[in-house]
């Protein structure tokens, strides 16, 4: 236990947790875009894994258990992603109190420089989206608990929140794009001979993520699915 | 005074193993009571600092740079020598001792040559564990190269840094020993002047360069390890902060200055270009492996190289040295060099020049061959010059490069004064009158390594009962004197920079006392010396302040001694009336241009003792034994 | 050439400022520091304080010249150093901005000059192989693969410039570290202390205020010797399992005399 927590009381330690973390959420990215897909398949298919989401395990451990689990484990996750960057920020800004008068960078790529406000705009996003289809809170249309396919239909109807979740679905793959590369280059897998199809494939996952999570708000605003109003 | 060399009376094969077991020696628990002062961070003085501090005694070391990872060994690029014999080529302690024996020309100490031949091996074996990564062939093994002046591979390498990492080792193994509590190390921080007491050296005055202090540091013994002083002819290869600002101190204080006249020029080195530049940058001697040297034969030809077809291309030296041709050493090729300048036949607006073509290298190798060689080489020469060597020559000219002249030492490497040792490039050694490449950094890592730890003790079992520390009246007494010397600089407040009067003795010095001096022209600027000295004590002028980090100040100081030394420096050119290995005197020449050397009357070493500021140097000659050893003539035609 | 100079200037206990400077008849071949000399003669002369900067070998290969030229640590071009950087590579007439290192871990001593001891003390920390002078085995002894000794200096061609911790936004002198740790760590020598150099090193790192790593890179691109960043990746691996997996640290308990 001491090992790990000077392990976290250094830099690097703290770098590690960010990028596990990190690739956790992604993981769960994955999964939760190829969910999200079912939309295409229609009604039953959407709900009808939803609730099979509920069941995983639960002869060996009753309803919703796994579910519960991964999102404690998720939002260890997140929580533990925040927290260290808020340390690591705060590490940064005591390390570097004076700026240039002159600001240029040279290497720094512009999603790693927008980690930071990407990283913010996600938590918000986070919070928004929890409310509105987990909690069924700040839905301005009606939410229905299990309903999942004419819950989302009828919000993304809306327009405006579909464009709005699309914009966000942009800023996660902005922030994958460096996050992405970056866990690898934090574990030491990065080196200049693996460097471009690394990078080739941080590009693809999170342009992956872009269009499989865009295409679902974008089908039901644009009224290619969706349940008849 | 009684120059005594120590040098056991046994052949030269015998000399270090019979003075090690015959030496007195500190025991490991009484090391801790002893402190040691080193001046100099480079590979003498970090190797010295570590080695001494792992054997227990309290160390402190001084460099004027931010860190002792800086100091000038840094920039040393070509290797080091060992007789390792890996190529199965022949090589030998003897052959080494041999080669450098004649490469100095036989103005060398045979005993302490021996005894750096005899150490070589186990430097690399040293450097090796301390992780230094010298090159290694596919199979695993050290690599090695050839350098100019021998007929067998011997110089181990790490690409074009050897001196970094060579120094980097030397100072890894220093912060280990400063982690440790062994040694307390003062970066920015310059000696001013050494503090002797009852004729022993007992401590130094430092300058703290960031705030101007003066202080003192009281020690058992004191290692001075400051390098060479080729800046007294202000642009050299040397990084632009060397100066010989710690040996003259201490010469003025009694220790007494050996052949300073020794001073190597390097032939292959970017030219001048201009009256502001700072400094030379050499072009590794490798370049002469495949690159063919020549001028126009047409005075004043301004055509481009590439127009000048061959009939009008004058290759002197192939014509001149048809045997070793461009692979002459490199005092001939330097002195080749300003000859053919003189005559009239130099290149560009200043004449200072000659080309080092690749032109014929690159159609029958190919570019890709000599890429693989000398790529380095060529783009660093591309970023300094924007010319492209690989389709225009490149410009050449000899820079002044090392110094072999030092401080005297005796074979325990103390100087005449008790207690103060000289270690490195600062101390005369080994290198007679002409050093082979690669061989300094081989000299330095063995003085401090080897040499210096084992025979230290000899001096410190002697003094064990007189402990002295910093409130001796002695100290306050230098200290003052070093405050009034910076007062006296500061308050001139004249009309000329420091600098001015570093660039106009440089240009004395490389004209009257550079590749090759006569009579006259030694006189003359035995003439221009003293008056320039003058002029800089009432009209040079110091900007800033004493007591913060001031540049102009340090520089002033060193100026100061460059121009009292380089009187010296003349004197012992005019006084050493013969040719030998660097030192080439017009008067003695063969018919065909060849140095001539005088041993019935030189074989000495030339050892100049201080007398004081009005009166005339000292000159003691500590007569060279070649017993092991004949003196042949030099012949590379 | 003609240009302005616009030169931060900073005394002890004063607070600093840029200030311009002009400087006329600079032959293109000239280089900056050079350039920095001829003002400083001119400003000598006026009885103005010259431009404190550090400076020694002025052949790219000390570490000594520290500038931040127009917002670029050692100036414009790659794989360079400040006293490499030649007057031809700006346009007459423009005016350049030279400003000191910024790091909370190597404050400003004096106009350009930056105090680097910090890095000294990283190498204190465990940037060593213990192995006192004296007899040692014969390195063909122990063979030594070509590109193991040839990606070790790689790492070793660090001079300890600083200049990865100017060019980084969050002041992080993870390249400077991990190209030590990279160094003595791909050589068999450099086995035996392997993880507590890893452990102490990084911490080492942290207690003089350096910031973390954000994977900009940046400190590669100013790096004038190319240390790649992959010596990062490879200093987290080894950290980590010093941290996580190896066995007790038992120096404490040897007896060093
Ligand atoms: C460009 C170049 C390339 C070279 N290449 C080779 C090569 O390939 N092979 C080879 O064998 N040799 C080579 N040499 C020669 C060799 O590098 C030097 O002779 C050698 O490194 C000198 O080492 P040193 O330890 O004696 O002194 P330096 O490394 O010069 O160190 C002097 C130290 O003394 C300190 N110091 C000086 N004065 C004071 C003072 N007053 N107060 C406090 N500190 C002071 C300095 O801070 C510094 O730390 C080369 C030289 C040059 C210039
Ligand atoms: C919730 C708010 C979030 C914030 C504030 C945030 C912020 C950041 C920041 C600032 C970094 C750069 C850290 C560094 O390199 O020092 C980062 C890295 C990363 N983030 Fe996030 N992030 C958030 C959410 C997410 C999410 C939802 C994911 C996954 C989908 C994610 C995946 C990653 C990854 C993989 C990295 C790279 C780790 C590494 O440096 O190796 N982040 N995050
Ligand atoms: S002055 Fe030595 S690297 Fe620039």
């Amino acid at each position: 236990m001491n090992r790990i927590k000077q392990f976290y009381g250094t830099a690097v330690g703290k770098k590690f947790v960010v990028a596990l973390s990190g690739i956790m959420m992604a993981g769960f990215l994955v999964m939760h875009m190829i969910g999200n897909l079912k939309a295409f398949a229609g009604e039953e298919k959407l709900d009808h894994y939803a609730a099979y989401l509920r069941d995983i395990g639960q002869d060996m451990f009753g309803h919703e258990t796994v579910l519960w689990l991964a999102r404690i484990g998720l939002l260890v996750a997140v929580l533990a992603h925040i927290i260290t960057i808020v340390l690591l920020v705060k590490q940064n800004h005591k390390a570097r109190p004076v700026k240039y008068h002159i600001q240029k960078s040279f290497a720094a790529t512009f999603p790693a420089r927008m980690m930071r406000v990407s990283g913010l705009l996600l938590l918000i996003f986070i919070v928004v989206h929890l409310a509105q289809f987990t909690f069924g809170s700040w839905l301005s249309t009606p939410f229905e608990e299990g309903k999942v396919y004419s819950n989302i239909s009828q919000a993304f109807g809306a327009g405006w929140l579909a464009w709005f979740y699309i914009f966000m679905m942009f800023i996660v793959c902005l922030h994958l794009y460096h996050g992405l590369w970056s866990f690898f280059q934090t574990f030491g897998i990065d080196n200049p001979d693996r460097n471009k199809p690394l990078r080739a494939l941080a590009i693809v996952v999170s342009l992956v993520l872009f269009i499989g999570f865009s295409s679902v708000p974008f089908a039901f605003a644009t009224g290619m699915i969706g349940v008849a109003k | 005074m009684e120059l005594n060399s120590k040098i056991p009376n046994v052949p030269i094969q015998e000399a270090w193993r019979t003075h090690l077991d015959s030496i007195n020696l500190v025991g490991p628990k009484n090391r801790p009571k002893y402190d040691i002062i080193v001046v100099g961070s480079g590979l003498a003085g970090a190797s010295a600092a570590a080695s001494l501090g792992a054997m227990g005694y309290n160390v402190k070391l001084f460099c004027f740079q931010d860190s002792p990872r800086r100091a000038h060994s840094i920039a040393a690029q070509g290797g080091i020598n060992a007789s390792k014999n890996y190529r199965n080529d022949g090589d030998s302690t003897w052959r080494l001792f041999y080669d450098t024996q004649k490469g100095g020309d036989f103005r060398g100490r045979e005993a302490n040559v021996y005894r750096l031949a005899e150490t070589s091996t186990e430097i690399i074996d040293q450097c090796v564990s301390q992780g230094v990564p010298l090159a290694r062939e596919y199979g695993g093994n050290l690599a090695n190269r050839s350098f100019g002046g021998v007929l067998v591979e011997r110089t181990f390498y790490a690409r074009g840094q050897t001196g970094q990492q060579l120094l980097l080792g030397a100072y890894q193994a220093l912060e280990e020993q400063v982690a440790k509590g062994k040694v307390k190390q003062y970066p920015r921080t310059e000696m001013h002047d050494i503090v002797k007491i009852d004729g022993r050296c007992r401590g130094i005055v430092v300058r703290d360069l960031m705030t101007g202090e003066i202080q003192t540091h009281a020690a058992d013994a004191v290692v001075l390890a400051t390098g060479g002083y080729a800046n007294v002819y202000h642009r050299s290869t040397n990084a632009v902060n060397c100066n010989v600002t710690a040996a003259w101190r201490a010469h003025k204080q009694g220790s007494v200055f050996a052949n300073p006249c020794f001073v190597q020029i390097h032939p292959t080195c970017i030219p001048v270009h201009g009256d502001h530049q700072s400094k030379l940058t050499l072009m590794s001697e490798s370049l002469r492996n495949d690159g063919r040297i020549w001028v126009p034969r047409k005075k004043g030809d301004s055509r481009k190289p590439a127009h000048i077809p061959e009939d009008e291309r004058f290759y002197y030296l192939e014509e001149r040295y048809p045997s070793f041709g461009n692979l002459v050493p490199r005092d001939v090729a330097s002195r080749a060099a300003k000859k053919v300048c003189d005559d009239g036949y130099g290149l560009g607006e200043t004449g200072f020049g000659v080309y080092l073509d690749f032109r014929d290298a690159i159609a029958k190798q190919g570019k890709a061959a000599i890429e693989a060689k000398y790529g380095n080489l060529f783009d660093m020469y591309k970023d300094i010059t924007d010319d492209d060597p690989y389709e225009t020559p490149f410009k050449i000219y000899p820079a002044p490069h090392y110094t072999m002249g030092g401080l005297w030492v005796d074979y325990n490497l103390m100087t005449n004064v008790q207690g103060l040792y000289a270690i490195g490039e600062a101390n005369f050694s080994d290198h007679g009158a002409n050093r082979l490449g690669a061989s300094s950094l081989m000299q330095c890592l063995a003085d401090g390594y080897f040499i210096l730890p084992q025979t230290i003790g000899d001096y410190l079992r002697d003094i064990y009962q007189q402990k002295i520390d910093e409130d001796h009246p002695e100290f306050e007494k230098h200290a003052d004197a070093v405050s009034a010397k910076i007062d006296s600089l500061m308050n001139i407040q004249g009309t000329r920079t420091p600098l001015s009067f570093q660039k106009e003795l440089g240009e004395i010095m490389w004209q009257y006392c550079g590749m090759s001096r006569n009579a006259t022209d030694l006189k003359k600027a035995l003439e221009l010396i003293p008056k320039l000295r003058k002029e800089f004590w009432s009209d040079v002028k110091v900007a800033g302040t004493k007591d913060s980090l001031n540049q102009s100040l340090e520089r002033a100081g060193r100026v100061a001694d460059f121009l009292e030394f380089a009187e010296l420096m003349c004197k012992d050119a005019l006084e050493r009336d013969e040719s030998c290995g660097c030192h080439l005197r017009e008067e003695h020449i063969h018919e065909d241009g060849e140095a001539k050397r005088n041993d019935e009357k030189f074989s000495h070493v030339a050892a100049w003792e201080w007398m004081g500021e009005d009166a005339d140097h000292q000159l003691h000659a500590e007569k060279l034994s070649h017993e092991a050893l004949k003196p042949t003539t030099r012949s590379y035609k | 050439m003609n240009f302005t100079l616009s030169i931060w200037r900073q005394s002890p206990g004063v607070p600093g400022k840029m200030v311009e400077y002009k400087v006329s008849d600079i032959s293109a071949e000239t280089s900056l520091l050079e350039t920095l000399d001829m003002l400083n003669e001119e400003l000598t002369l006026k009885g103005e304080e010259p431009v404190a900067f550090d400076s020694d070998c002025r052949e790219g290969i000390c570490g000594a010249c520290s500038l931040v030229v127009d917002g670029r640590a050692h100036g414009p071009g790659k794989l360079t150093t400040s006293c490499q950087i030649f007057m031809r590579s700006f346009t007459d007439g423009q005016t350049i901005h030279l400003e000191p290192y910024r790091s909370a871990a190597l404050p400003v001593v004096k106009d350009l000059v930056v105090d680097r001891t910090a890095f000294d003390r990283i190498i204190q920390s465990g940037g060593f192989i213990s192995a006192h002078s004296g007899p040692k085995p014969e390195p063909n002894s122990m063979p030594i693969g070509y590109d193991e000794l040839e990606e070790s200096m790689d790492a070793a061609a660090c001079i300890g410039c600083a200049a990865c911790v100017a060019a980084c936004p969050n002041g992080s002198a993870m390249l400077f570290t991990a190209a030590k740790i990279g160094h003595l760590g791909l050589l068999p020598q450099g086995q035996p202390e392997r993880d507590q150099r890893a452990r102490e090193m990084v911490a080492k790192m942290d207690e003089e205020g350096f910031g973390a790593c954000t994977n900009y890179a940046e400190c590669q691109d100013a790096c004038p010797k190319g240390v790649s960043i992959k010596f990062i990746g490879r200093m987290n691996k080894d950290f980590a399992k010093a941290m996580l997996c190896a066995e007790d640290d038992r120096r404490g308990s040897m007896d060093v005399n």
